[in-house]
């Protein structure tokens, strides 16, 4: 398959902390490829020598298949983590000159600028100021910025952070519509849900080190639990095959039930169905949490982590 | 390339749409100009007076009052018989002051006897002019009556008035400096050295303006984080480019604009009597021309040193006052060594100033407007900026490249020269 990205044993050293350790993985083209882990893993470390922002101390970047140059920035679309826009320009004016820079014609800028800010909703506010946008709206500004010149490779940090449910699902159906067109997306993220409703493949990453890597369905089937979640009525103890049963975190009426080794999903299901009192209006396997596989995988709590990186921040200001 | 272009025409005009650019280069040399012309049309003209004549008491009788005068001679003297009559005449306006010329002033014997003894014409106590006034008269009315005076006397020992007044003023100047072959009359040497002062001052003016703006500029894109959309567009060697071009062009506007209205004032300004003076002063091209390239490769020097400091502090005020600190060594050194410059302006000392590219644009300038610099120096001169600015913006890049994604962090010395020196970032 064609590599979008591939990345080679790079490591990088700030001072004497080792931000991104022996890290290696590829991106193909077409698919979104979703960058796990908690804060101060590497991930936007690792993004930022991707795009040639930080230059690794050891190990090779090929990006759209070469070493990084002008043509190659031209056809990345980037959306920071933190996010930036000029505030006392024009929304329109400001697009077109960051489109510009693309190496798109005025014109084709312009006009791209609108068709995007049309599709966001956004049309009537082409000519206001920046900062008289409200922050979501700023947020698909920036979005679109990030596809504005048509980039065969869109690098998102924290897409949907700070976006409500509607604009959510309006910023994901962009990117699955884009990666319908043959783009690849490498998306940076600490929610596991987005991954799995979206991305293709994961890398994992904990203190700079490679935690996971692989297809997010293997991934899934991995770290699954021998498990069912369900909902609805009945005693679900009573049904056969089932060993013993909890309620699901953050969820009303979701209750896990562990089967025994040798049950099945289908023969519970097939249970279920035949049983007068038992009526479900869920049926799913049991999916992990970040947390647990987190756990499973590197050891340690993905909270415990980001505690200690936000404790090493304050210090270091 | 078009990368530089395109962010140099977005700082253009982006910056020259603003208010403190627009009050900087139009609002304060309009407000300058227009003060000297309220001094010099609106209050002038109520100092002169309307009278053109004036009184004399000629107690000497040393004044032939049919003799013919020279049109220089602009006022008019009348005769008064004695001081009461002339008072009188003094007190009714119709004259602007009167003289009284002693009986004493033509004693050519006591003058002579005077003379037997040694003393100067300054020790003689006898026959001097009185003038009487309210002390609103015509600034050159002591001028004019002196030469309406040695006219006269001239006229008594049968000598042309022409002739008396060389013997009285036998220096008319006019300075050729031999080395730079440039003429000019004597009351315009202080142009010379005012006019390198003239343009250091409107190019600190216009570099702490464009400075400012990109040092600012600077900081809200780091504080905005739109700084990471714009390096992974082009690299942080192109932003810095494109900054210091397209903010040296909005300098330059600035300039033009303030040169160009002096000009206009220059051309304009002999249309009225009171600022004839004008057209008298001499503009030393060569000047202004080693001062425009000079000061423009100045700018260009603090531009890519500023353009890293930008990056690296955390407010606008901060950066600011680092503008001031990275710019005012090059223009306060040359001008505490000014009598350097005006004692000898090719010491050594003057030279090495000249040539250290921090002063050098000051320095240069003051020099070609003194006295005549070998064409090989004003070339080093310029070759050291270009290769200096060379580094500079070389050092400046590193730096800046690595500034970039420090938010709010303290930075030591220390690491920047890390940086520069590549073991860093």
């Amino acid at each position: 398959m064609e590599q979008s990205i591939s990345v080679q044993n790079i490591t990088k050293n700030y001072g004497s902390f080792r931000a991104v350790d022996q890290l290696t993985f590829d991106v193909y083209r077409g698919e979104i490829f979703a960058m796990l882990g908690p804060n101060g893993a590497g991930k936007s470390t690792t993004i930022r020598m991707i795009l040639d922002i930080l230059r690794p101390d050891s190990g090779k970047i090929l990006v759209l298949g070469q070493h990084i140059d002008d043509e190659v920035k031209n056809r990345i679309g980037y959306l920071p983590e933190e996010r930036g826009l000029y505030r006392d320009v024009k929304v329109i004016d400001m697009m077109t000159y960051l489109g510009t820079l693309k190496g798109m014609s005025r014109q084709a800028a312009h006009k791209r600028s609108m068709a995007l800010l049309e599709q966001l909703e956004l049309a009537e506010n082409a000519n206001s100021k920046v900062k008289e946008l409200s922050k979501g709206m700023q947020q698909k500004v920036q979005f679109a910025v990030t596809i504005l010149h048509d980039p065969e490779l869109i690098i998102v940090d924290e897409p949907f952070s700070g976006l409500d449910p509607v604009n959510t699902q309006l910023i994901k159906a962009m990117l699955l519509n884009l990666k319908d067109q043959g783009v690849s997306v490498v998306m940076s993220t600490h929610q596991m849900y987005q991954v799995e409703e979206m991305a293709d493949r994961l890398l994992m990453i904990n203190r700079g080190k490679q935690a996971l890597y692989g297809a997010v369905d293997e991934v899934r089937r991995k770290y699954a639990l021998h498990a069912i979640v369900v909902e609805g009525q009945g005693e679900w103890q009573t049904l056969p095959g089932v060993d013993y049963i909890k309620k699901e975190n953050n969820s009303r009426n979701g209750q896990i039930l562990y089967l025994k080794p040798d049950a099945t999903p289908d023969a519970v299901l097939a249970a279920i169905a035949q049983s007068p009192n038992h009526h479900i209006t869920r049926f799913e396997m049991a999916i992990p949490s970040l947390n647990d596989i987190f756990i499973q995988v590197a050891g340690e709590r993905f909270e415990d982590v980001e505690a200690e990186y936000a404790q090493k921040e304050k210090t270091n200001v | 390339m078009s990368k530089i272009l395109l962010i140099a025409r977005r700082e253009y005009l982006y910056n020259l749409k603003r208010p403190a650019f627009l009050f900087a280069a139009f609002g304060t040399p309009v407000i300058i100009l227009s003060l000297w012309l309220l001094v010099f049309l609106v209050l002038a003209p109520q100092d002169e007076p309307d009278i053109t004549e004036f009184g004399y008491v000629d107690l000497a009788d040393i004044i032939s009052p049919d003799l013919s005068l020279p049109q220089t001679i602009s006022y008019t003297f009348i005769p008064f018989a004695d001081e009461a009559s002339a008072m009188r005449a003094l007190e009714a306006e119709t004259i602007g002051a009167y003289f009284v010329i002693p009986p004493g002033y033509a004693d050519f014997d006591a003058l002579a006897a005077a003379q037997e003894n040694r003393a100067s014409l300054d020790e003689v106590e006898f026959g001097q002019v009185q003038m009487v006034s309210y002390g609103d008269e015509p600034d050159d009315l002591i001028r004019v009556f002196n030469q309406f005076l040695v006219w006269h006397s001239s006229h008594q020992f049968g000598i042309d008035g022409m002739v008396g007044e060389r013997i009285s003023d036998p220096v008319e100047m006019i300075v050729e400096l031999k080395d730079t072959g440039r003429e000019l009359s004597l009351d315009a040497l202080p142009v010379l050295f005012l006019l390198p002062m003239f343009l250091a001052v409107i190019f600190w003016i216009a570099t702490q303006t464009t400075s400012g703006f990109l040092m600012n500029g600077l900081v809200e894109e780091k504080k905005n984080r739109i700084m990471e959309i714009i390096i992974t567009t082009i690299t942080p060697m192109q932003l810095l480019m494109g900054k210091i071009i397209g903010l040296g062009l909005l300098g330059l506007t600035q300039m033009a604009v303030w040169i160009g209205l002096v000009f206009v004032f220059l051309i304009l300004g002999p249309q009225f009597e009171s600022l004839a003076f004008l057209e008298s002063i001499p503009l030393p091209f060569d000047v202004i021309l080693v001062g425009i390239v000079y000061f423009a490769l100045g700018y260009f020097l603090s531009g890519s040193i500023l353009s890293a400091i930008g990056v690296l502090a955390s407010s606008e005020q901060q950066s600011n006052q680092y503008a001031a600190l990275v710019n005012l060594p090059g223009y306060l050194i040359p001008l505490f060594l000014l009598t350097e410059f005006i004692r000898d302006s090719n010491s050594t000392l003057s030279t090495v100033l000249s040539l250290i590219p921090i002063t050098a644009p000051v320095s240069m300038t003051i020099r070609v407007g003194l006295g005549a610099v070998p064409l090989w120096q004003i070339a080093l001169g310029v070759l050291l900026l270009l290769l200096t600015i060379f580094v500079a913006t070389w050092g400046s890049s590193k730096v800046f490249r690595w500034g970039l994604l420090l938010y709010g962090k303290k930075i030591t010395p220390r690491e920047i020269i890390q940086v520069i020196r590549g073991r860093a970032g």
